[in-house]
């Protein structure tokens, strides 16, 4: 009976230590969770919060993205339009060649918004870099060419007949070109 | 009419997606509207791009559009008339207490804000030029993307290889729109953010049993600076999102139906499993990563014919997808190189290099402040809790991580570790839901209940 009577306080004993260390293991884990949160949080707002004020809706317009693109690297509001109208001019079966600075982004992402927009005329973009430019424009001029884009690149000056679009892209059109058919 | 033609859009693409979710649970005898809502416009997304596409084989213009359109209805139909049928009733899940009711209201309010913040910024420049541009090209030509546009050398940079499940839903909004219209392509960005905060909130409450938690996760997962205050994140419509979104239900049903609360779970599983491969190019590898798990439980739960019919729909998908771009003669991605075993060889020197890269971006605190981290310890929680839910969770968001570094070794560009820098943010961006889902099972103290209030 003794016997019995030690071995149930020891396991009371044991409960109780298991609870203390299942209730020791409970404050660590919320203790270790509350800390990391707390400092994801306080790493994270800093730079989410303004992230979310930042910029406003709008304009509600068809061409919002291309538009904001084109605004900002050739300063031609409703840009998209007017390159669009620039481009239904020219038979549909004819190409544009686009040269765009190899490891310049600026002018390698406007080169692509240029392609964007030139649909349904087949393109070929041409990164160029160094002094290679010439070569390149040699290589490109052909009788199925509509015309060559510069994309905040300066086209060599025996090239004539060039028209701007704005601050950041010069066409070159086919007559220029020595090769209209 | 602009807005009358997108609500019409949005009309008949949920309506064709619930119509699918209400099929998969109607031998269950309730339903989540939440859920239901959620899952609609996952589904929606895949019924739409992929009736387009097959649809676009044999039709154009307003004739594929009233296919599509009807097909959708009908979808709709029979999905209300087999709950009907089978007397599925609907529910609504209310919080139950005062701290389950400011984390509602709170989160409601963050998704609230989040779709407005989408709404302030343009589509970014792969938002713009691999995934608008096809939605723009499909309008112009009657609803299909011509040949031409695949074998285009000159607008390889818009990625023709890539798959259709975002432009072709961007191409339906238009198609009903009359134009294409970059502002209110924008909304269904944040309806795939809303669809898999609400989704991750539910699954955290299905596996833990405490709905407190899966609404603190849910809380909490804006939070990550990348999603937000980063190119590449929720605010300039790229797909990695939306791809991480699928990959989080699908895994997350698929732990569902390891712990047997509910009998639609691995239907699920099987249909945004699907889907995964036709959201993203990099979908097919996790795809991969999801049918192996899959396998693994059908072996454990005995059912490995069905587990290995599960990833069928995704593999004649992914095969599907690459003879079409073959007959199309599409032009192929220049960014890795045909792996082989010599270059593997060769490149294995690149491992070093690849993981401290790797480092650098997961510790890099203005991209995830100490997101990492914190997975980190979630996966040791995992990991000792030596439970096979928790393991093949583990497994879900360590072995992306795992295959998607690997896949450097094979980087064609001249500088692997800037192509890293380049891409390496968005894929982990991919894991990030799922990695959330570990840390929510790990924050929660081991499932006690039976079965979980959702």
């Amino acid at each position: 009976m003794s016997n019995l009577l030690d071995d149930c306080a020891r396991l009371r004993c044991n409960d109780q230590q298991r609870l203390t260390r299942m209730s020791a293991r409970l404050y660590l884990h919320i203790g270790l969770w509350g800390v990391l949160l707390a400092v994801f949080l306080a790493r994270s707002i800093p730079i989410v919060g303004p992230a979310v004020l930042e910029s406003k809706i709008g304009p509600i317009d068809p061409n919002h993205s291309t538009d904001a693109y084109l605004s900002g690297l050739t300063h031609v509001p409703n840009g998209s339009q007017l390159f669009s109208n620039l481009v239904e001019s020219v038979p549909p079966k004819k190409s544009f060649v686009i040269f765009v600075e190899a490891e310049n982004s600026p002018s390698e992402f406007l080169g692509m918004v240029v392609a964007y927009l030139s649909w349904p005329h087949d393109v070929r973009i041409v990164k160029v870099r160094g002094a290679t430019l010439e070569q390149e424009i040699a290589g490109a001029k052909s009788s199925s060419v509509a015309g060559l884009f510069f994309c905040l690149i300066k086209p060599p000056a025996s090239l004539t007949g060039s028209s701007h679009f704005g601050s950041a892209i010069i066409f070159v059109p086919n007559v220029s070109l020595g090769f209209n058919s | 009419m602009t807005l009358l033609g997108l609500a019409g859009a949005y009309f008949t693409l949920l309506a064709g997606g619930a119509g699918v979710a209400l099929l998969i649970v109607r031998s269950s005898t309730r339903f989540n509207l939440i859920e239901c809502a959620c899952l609609a416009w996952l589904f929606g997304v895949g019924v739409i791009s992929l009736l387009l596409w097959l649809g676009g084989i044999f039709a154009s213009g307003i004739v594929l559009q009233a296919l599509v359109a009807l097909l959708c209805l009908g979808l709709g139909i029979s999905g209300w008339r087999s709950t009907q049928r089978r007397k599925v009733s609907f529910s609504l899940p209310r919080p139950s207490n005062p701290l389950e009711w400011i984390l509602s209201v709170a989160l409601l309010l963050e998704l609230l804000i989040i779709f407005v913040v989408c709404l302030k910024h343009t589509l970014g420049w792969d938002g713009l030029l691999n995934w608008e541009l096809k939605a723009h090209y499909g309008f112009l030509n009657s609803g299909v993307l011509p040949q031409s546009y695949y074998s285009s050398a000159g607008r390889g940079f818009s990625h023709p290889g890539y798959p259709l499940a975002i432009p072709f839903t961007e191409l339906w909004l238009y198609l009903w729109m009359g134009q294409p219209h970059q502002f209110w392509v924008k909304t269904m960005f944040p309806l795939f953010y809303i669809a898999g905060a609400l989704l991750l909130a539910l699954l955290i409450t299905r596996l833990t049993g405490k709905r407190w938690v899966g609404l603190l996760i849910a809380l909490f997962l804006p939070f990550v600076p990348f999603v937000i205050a980063s190119p590449g994140g929720v605010v300039v419509g790229y797909v990695d999102i939306p791809l991480s979104v699928y990959y989080v239900t699908a895994l997350g049903y698929l732990l569902c139906s390891l712990e047997g609360s509910l009998s639609y779970s691995f239907t699920i599983y099987v249909a945004t499993l699907a889907l995964i491969p036709w959201i993203k190019s990099e979908g097919a590898i996790l795809w991969s990563v999801l049918a192996m798990i899959g396998l693994a439980v059908g072996l454990y739960q005995r059912r490995f014919r069905a587990a290995l019919l599960s990833i069928l729909p995704g593999l004649i998908l992914i095969i599907g997808w690459r003879l079409y771009l073959r007959a199309m003669h599409a032009v192929t991605s220049s960014d890795f190189a045909q792996p082989t075993l010599q270059l593997l060889s060769v490149n294995l020197r690149r491992l070093g290099a690849i993981i401290g890269t790797a480092f650098d971006e997961m510790s890099e605190t203005s991209h995830w402040s100490i997101f990492w981290l914190l997975v980190l310890v979630a996966i040791i929680y995992l990991l000792v809790a030596r439970t096979l839910p928790r393991l093949l969770l583990a497994a879900g968001v360590l072995g992306p991580i795992i295959l998607y570094l690997l896949t450097y070794v094979f980087s064609a560009w001249p500088s692997y570790t800037a192509h890293m820098r380049s891409s390496l943010p968005r894929l982990l961006l991919q894991v990030m839901p799922a990695a959330w889902l570990a840390i929510g099972l790990a924050l929660s103290s081991p499932k006690t209940s039976g079965n979980a209030r959702t």
